[in-house]
């Protein structure tokens, strides 16, 4: 079973933490083994990181892209 | 005194005559001759010298025109010397400040690419210190304000953009 890894704010609630689990297994077809990491720098949204297949939601990375885009 | 005998008349009349007439033989051949001699040679002496002087005096006056003709022609030289220079001077003149004005709008226009360039440069700076802050500020705002709803919703589209949820099962 491979690993999936979420990195979310300590806001995001359970039901939508498993709601996530169990989209992505869905989605892909296969069990995972999930571990959370809380992290409250993203703000909101999360991180996904299947043994290094990275989706970026969080509302950082947005911020990031934004800002980028602001200063060229 | 003899008394004047008058049967002898013609004969020293005669002989005046005659000796009058020898009188002017000799002098005719041996002064009148020679003095004519000499005042000839001296006239013509005369005459050579005023045709020298004749002849001088027009050498003079030709070497005076060629000297007046090549006086007016190094005159002439001058003053065409003096307007070549003159000339040469003021086109150099010309050519010195063309060059000089060709680099003051040289500067002139390299200093107003610069001021455009740090124009630019500075509203460039000033647009993405604008944006930092914003972004900044959004963040610490989005810090306060972020819901559980917001990152159910976030989870939604998520989810619906891998194709994985149907419509019975959104986030509560």
């Amino acid at each position: 079973m491979r690993t999936a890894i979420i990195t979310a704010p300590r806001g995001l609630s359970d039901a939508t933490y498993k709601a996530l689990c169990d989209g992505i297994e869905r989605a892909r077809g296969e069990s995972f083994a999930f571990q959370r990491v809380d992290d409250d720098a993203l703000l909101g949204g999360f991180v996904i990181n299947i043994e290094g297949e990275v989706q970026d939601r969080s509302i950082l990375s947005q911020l990031k892209r934004l800002r980028v885009h602001l200063s060229e | 005194m003899e008394g004047f005998d008058i049967a002898k008349l013609p004969l020293d009349l005669l002989i005046n005559l005659l000796n009058i007439f020898l009188l002017y033989l000799i002098v005719r051949r041996f002064v009148y001759k020679p003095v004519r001699k000499f005042l000839d040679a001296r006239t013509a002496r005369v005459a050579a010298a005023a045709a020298e002087a004749d002849k001088k005096s027009a050498e003079a006056g030709r070497l005076k025109s060629e000297y007046e003709a090549l006086l007016a022609d190094s005159q002439a030289r001058a003053r065409e010397v003096i307007l070549q220079g003159r000339k040469k001077a003021e086109e150099e003149a010309a050519a010195v400040l063309a060059d000089a004005r060709k680099e003051a709008d040289g500067q002139f226009r390299d200093a107003a690419e610069r001021i455009a360039a740090e124009h630019e440069a500075s509203v460039k700076a000033m647009n993405k210190e604008i944006a930092a802050l914003a972004v900044d500020i959004s963040e610490k705002l989005l810090a306060r304000e972020i819901t559980e709803r917001d990152n159910a919703r976030i989870a939604e589209e998520f989810l619906a953009g891998s194709g994985a949820l149907s419509a019975r099962e959104t986030v509560k």
